[in-house]
């Protein structure tokens, strides 16, 4: 199995939100603001309010990202993107992220795995195509880039 | 030292996971357009990354669409010599053309905190079997 870059994915982030399910769970819930994506034959944006992340979230801060949203190719094509991944970072490292301070993106383990449900036409390949990301939280927002493995 | 350049990923193999299915259990053509089948685990045994143990249970759910691409829903459960156990689950793609013939998807993993297994848990897996092989390829995302 070998990864080949497929697709960078910028979103700008709403207020985070917290819901205490009980002791020791809680569902983190951020929505997309707004965002662009491009890559190999494929650019366009996310479709405004289509979704956003809602992770599990630790008492660490450690979690699960569990994130669902649209995106709009430039050429009119929408497409469903669901992705789960693990973050995992010294305590200090995930108080900063979490105060969407500066982080080195090195300091923490943040990966994904994303799926795509596309329509028929220039971009079904995303139907059936294994992916792993790597985000990066900035002050500002998230930068995902995913590779495909080929 | 900030770098503002996240890491770029790679695979590293993590461990074998040799499945033993049992007979397939067919639900049939669903009016969501495409056909439910289900494979339960019988067995099996893992082996690799420091660690080896047995697969004491789990599952396949397989939804074979109409474009010939089947989706793989798994669970496993593995137990270590020691008899600590983590739970695997994930999803991906099985397909018979293309570039690519055979299974493909992505794992996640549970596991008791305080546990030699605990660490399962705190990355990301892909996971790949070839036509013919009983064994799935397991790869930890870094």
């Amino acid at each position: 199995m070998k990864l080949e870059l497929a697709l960078e994915i910028r979103v700008s982030l709403g207020p985070r939100m917290h819901i205490e399910v009980s002791e020791g769970y809680t569902r983190g819930a951020v929505l997309i603001e707004q965002g662009t994506f491009s890559g190999p034959g494929l650019s366009g944006t996310i479709i405004e309010g289509s979704g956003g992340d809602f992770p599990i979230v630790r008492a660490d801060g450690n979690g699960r990202f569990e994130s669902q949203y649209l995106l709009k190719t430039d050429d009119g094509a929408v497409i469903l993107k669901r992705s789960t991944g693990v973050r995992h970072a010294p305590a200090e490292v995930v108080r900063k992220l979490l105060a969407r301070e500066e982080v080195d993106p090195q300091s923490y383990y943040m990966r994904m795995t994303p799926r795509f449900e596309a329509p028929q036409g220039p971009y079904e390949w995303l139907n059936r195509t294994i992916f792993v990301g790597v985000g990066q939280r900035n002050p500002s927002g998230s930068l995902f880039r995913y590779w495909k493995i080929v | 030292m900030a770098t503002n350049q996240a890491p770029i990923p790679d695979l590293a193999h993590a461990f074998d996971l040799e499945i033993a299915r049992g007979v397939p259990v067919e639900v049939g053509c669903l009016a969501s357009g495409g056909v439910r089948t289900y494979l339960p685990v019988k067995g099996g045994r893992f082996v690799g990354e420091g660690m080896a143990g047995t697969l004491v249970s789990g599952g396949e759910t397989l939804f074979r669409r109409a474009n010939g691409v089947t989706v793989v829903e798994a669970v496993y459960y593995i137990q270590n010599q020691d008899g600590w156990v983590a739970r695997a689950f994930g999803n991906g793609y099985q397909t018979s053309d293309g570039d690519f013939i055979g299974t493909r998807m992505t794992l996640l993993f549970e596991a008791d905190e305080s546990g030699p297994l605990a660490h399962l848990a705190t990355s990301a897996f892909v996971a790949e079997q070839l036509p013919g092989s009983d064994t799935i390829a397991i790869s930890r995302i870094i």
